[in-house]
């Protein structure tokens, strides 16, 4: 009968072999065999528990996010890293992530995960409320999180939900209209390797050709292929009708904020490029997703 | 011992691998392998082991590849072709949705006739009666039961004999009677539909939709997951049928997305043949035509014809008409009328006197449009189907392939023809990105890349400098051009193009 202390087959070999083969040469012998049954064995348990988020090396995260509808980052699960805290919990919490999907939650988590393990200030500013709850005089609502606030706690079974404020007509003045189907992202760039602009068009900083800098953006090629990693991820996450014009990077945290003062907001005239107020807001540009 | 890496654990290993292992373990904990006899026991034992042992690592491997539903979509045969299995699994255990089957091209009898002249053909049961197609080889069988009678033309209803793409037909190619009527001929006047078996590819997607579609907020996700899967019939009978089924094969391509100025929401579907038919209207009246029969009029073109299915929603007043979730309320066109006006045979239903609103949904759009509409579009939001338009191109180029291949050039042709419907049939609605979002383009590239894959004995193609593609009709000029870049796949500046397989006659195959 086997040995109930026996916990691989190496033990197990040489519990089951007998005299003639219990010797120097006979162990030696059946050893050499039994360690290459327990590496299957271990092979096998690995490839088993290989596709828990827990569990999982680092090259597998990718394949776990995609079968979970989840994209995943420069700064995550790359050959050789290990899979981040957030990265595992974001994975864990994907039915309860696409259950938000549509709603500012789902849209702003999906945005902040791509910088994972950093965590910057994100918002979504809303024309109108798209809950449905009356802002004042039909202004908008501004979702947020802070910067370094977690998206998941320990244990919850729900992500954390942004903050949310509400602000009056004309808070928020991209173009003169308000439209509720149109929301703007932003990320507050404080904690996140990106390059601030380094040209914005018309004086005194004006955009010379291949200067490095980018046409039409504000910002410069690293800004550049941020984009459509943002751009994917909000059309994905976005509720089918909302209509993003733009994404903005902030490079000032006092800008763009639900109690920045009138001169570090839209002022009616943001959308267009030769705005004297955009020109010198310091704010990368991304045009948006529909 | 940490846990390898996944690109460890996908790899497998070989007899001989295995027996330089256990060969360098044993070395290690210092058996003495010079003196064993290469013919002897303690050689042949690790040789078998050995072999067992890799038998084994093929299982380990598939199992850590095939614990992903996206790895799984990427398993090949060794003819290059999917391995299913996997990935049939994962479908169902991970996000409970089935492959979609191929279906049968057939049409009713409305859509085929036989022309007798002097002799009777007789009575056939169903199955008994074949006919084919000269130009595909395709052949077809009756399903229901038809005679034939002497110098008559008889409709009869008939279906592929083998189920997919291979046996779609044209209208007026099935011309060749199989079961011998003296004097007779046929011609189907309806063209003859079916679908492959869908790809990894594309079910794997489906699934990953499917994840909008636990959203109540409507991301745009639930639209193509509601467009693609609801249109088909549920193998298990979980979710309730569809009103009625597509005619023109399953919803293969779709695309959805907002107005900027409107916020309405807009999906944009296609099928692996292109164009959607089909519509929906605000209706403006129902007016009794006597006995069972009804006019029905529509504020905008309905585009239906004569035998297109529809349901009628919202409709007050004349509330017989509405859709009542049976196939008692699934109504046909009896005959088109105008554009905007059809007629009804409601037969024993009390239809009542029309008061105000209602909406038509008929056919395969207006079933994809009726779908959205009651699973994924939320409340206060608009939201509207539109087909896919076709962009046919047509390249002009020379194909050279190897002599020794043994190839004709009519065979290489084929091939290379095959291979671009399969990948204009792959190319998402609206084209894909080089370089930003919103290229929206058929890559030069990617029609290169397809010809070139066709055959191991294909070594170049050549487009000619000024007849590379030309793409019919033009999407943004008012005339036939000639290009050889990218095949822009906008049509109206709006991203609802999708290419397929135009002109092949300037398709040369040389061998060299």
């Amino acid at each position: 009968m086997l040995n109930p202390n026996c916990t691989t087959h190496r033990d197990a070999m040489q519990a089951l072999s007998p005299q003639w083969l219990q010797g120097p040469v006979g162990v030696r012998y059946m050893y050499t065999l039994a360690v290459a049954m327990d590496a299957l064995a271990d092979w096998l348990v690995y490839a088993a528990a290989a596709n828990c988020p827990s569990q999982a090396p680092p090259d597998a995260v990718p394949w776990i996010s995609q079968d979970r509808g989840l994209a995943t980052g420069p700064n995550q699960s790359t050959a050789g890293s290990t899979s981040t805290a957030s990265v595992m919990r974001q994975q864990q919490l994907w039915l309860d992530l696409w259950k938000r999907a549509g709603n500012p939650t789902g849209l702003l988590l999906s945005i902040r995960s791509y910088f994972y393990p950093a965590l910057p200030a994100v918002s979504l500013i809303c024309d109108g409320d798209p809950t449905g709850t009356p802002t004042p005089n039909g202004g908008s609502t501004w979702y947020q999180y802070a910067l370094n606030a977690p998206d998941f706690l320990a244990g919850a079974a729900d992500p954390v939900p942004p903050s949310v404020e509400r602000r009056g007509l004309g808070h928020w003045n991209w173009d003169g209209t308000n439209q509720w189907w149109r929301s703007w992202i932003v990320v507050y760039a404080d904690n996140v390797t990106l390059a601030a602009p380094t040209k914005t068009w018309g004086a005194p900083n004006a955009w010379n050709w291949d200067d490095g800098t980018i046409w039409g953006i504000s910002g410069t090629m690293a800004n550049s292929a941020l984009a459509p990693s943002l751009l994917s991820r909000a059309r994905q996450w976005k509720g089918a009708h909302a209509v993003i014009p733009n994404i903005l990077v902030c490079f000032d945290s006092t800008w763009l904020q639900p109690d920045s003062t009138s001169m570090k907001l839209p002022d009616g005239t943001w959308n267009n490029p030769n705005s004297n107020t955009r020109k010198a807001a310091p704010v990368a540009f991304f045009d948006g997703v529909s | 011992m940490p846990m390898p890496n996944l690109s460890d654990m996908v790899e497998t290993n070989t007899t001989t691998d295995v027996v330089n292992l256990l060969l360098g373990i044993a070395n290690n904990i210092g058996l003495s392998l010079s003196s064993w006899n290469p013919l002897g026991v303690g050689r042949a034992i690790v040789q078998s082991v050995a072999t067992v042992y890799s038998m084994f690592t093929n299982t380990a491997a598939f199992l850590a590849q095939g614990a992903y539903a996206g790895y799984a979509a990427q398993m090949r045969n060794a003819d290059g072709s999917d391995v299913t299995q996997w990935l049939d699994l994962r479908g169902v255990d991970q996000y409970n949705l089935y492959r979609n089957q191929p279906t049968y091209a057939a049409c009713a009898s409305t859509g085929f006739s036989v022309t007798t002249t002097g002799t009777a053909g007789g009575t056939f049961q169903i199955g008994q009666f074949h006919v084919a197609s000269p130009s595909s080889g395709a052949t077809y069988s009756n399903t229901a039961v038809v005679t034939f009678n002497a110098n008559t033309t008889t409709p009869c209803a008939i279906q592929a004999d083998v189920p997919g793409t291979s046996s779609n037909a044209a209208i007026g190619t099935i011309t060749q009677l199989v079961t011998p009527i003296a004097g007779a001929t046929c011609s189907n006047s309806a063209p003859l539909t079916g679908t492959n078996i869908e790809t990894n590819a594309a079910y794997f997607n489906r699934c990953v939709l499917k994840l909008g579609s636990i959203s109540p907020s409507g991301p745009s996700a639930a639209y193509d997951y509601v467009v693609q899967t609801y249109t088909q019939t549920d193998p298990n009978g979980v979710r309730p049928a569809p009103p009625w089924q597509l005619t023109g094969g399953a919803i293969t391509r779709s695309f959805t997305r907002a107005n900027a100025t409107t916020g309405v929401v807009t999906t944009t579907a296609g099928n692996s043949t292109g164009t959607v038919s089909g519509g929906y209207s605000s209706i403006t009246n129902v007016t009794s035509l006597g006995g069972n029969t009804y006019q029905i009029t529509t504020s905008t073109p309905h585009n239906l014809a004569a035998g297109s299915q529809f349901v009628v929603t919202g409709c007050v007043g004349a509330n017989g008409l509405n859709y009542a979730g049976t196939a008692a309320t699934v109504w046909t066109v009896l005959a088109y009328v105008d554009a905007n006006d059809f007629t009804v045979n409601v037969g024993a239903i009390t239809v009542g006197a029309y008061t105000s609103g209602g909406t038509v949904y008929g056919g395969d759009l207006g079933l994809c449009n009726y779908l959205i509409q009651a699973n994924a579009v939320g409340q206060g939001i608009t939201a509207t189907v539109q087909s896919i338009q076709s962009i046919a191109i047509s390249p002009t180029c020379t194909v050279y392939y190897k002599k020794i291949s043994g190839l004709l050039p009519g065979a290489i042709q084929a091939k290379v023809s095959t291979a671009l419907q399969s990948y204009f049939a792959s190319v998402p609605v609206g084209g894909v990105s080089d370089s930003t979002p919103d290229d929206s383009v058929c890559p030069y590239s990617g029609i290169v890349g397809a010809i070139m894959a066709t055959d191991p004995s294909i070594t170049s193609v050549v487009f000619s400098a000024t007849q590379a593609l030309y793409v019919v009709p033009p999407p943004l000029s008012g005339s036939p051009y000639y290009t050889q870049t990218d095949v822009s796949m906008l049509v109206s500046s709006q991203p609802v193009g999708v290419p397929v397989l135009g002109l092949t006659a300037n398709i040369s195959a040389v061998p060299k």
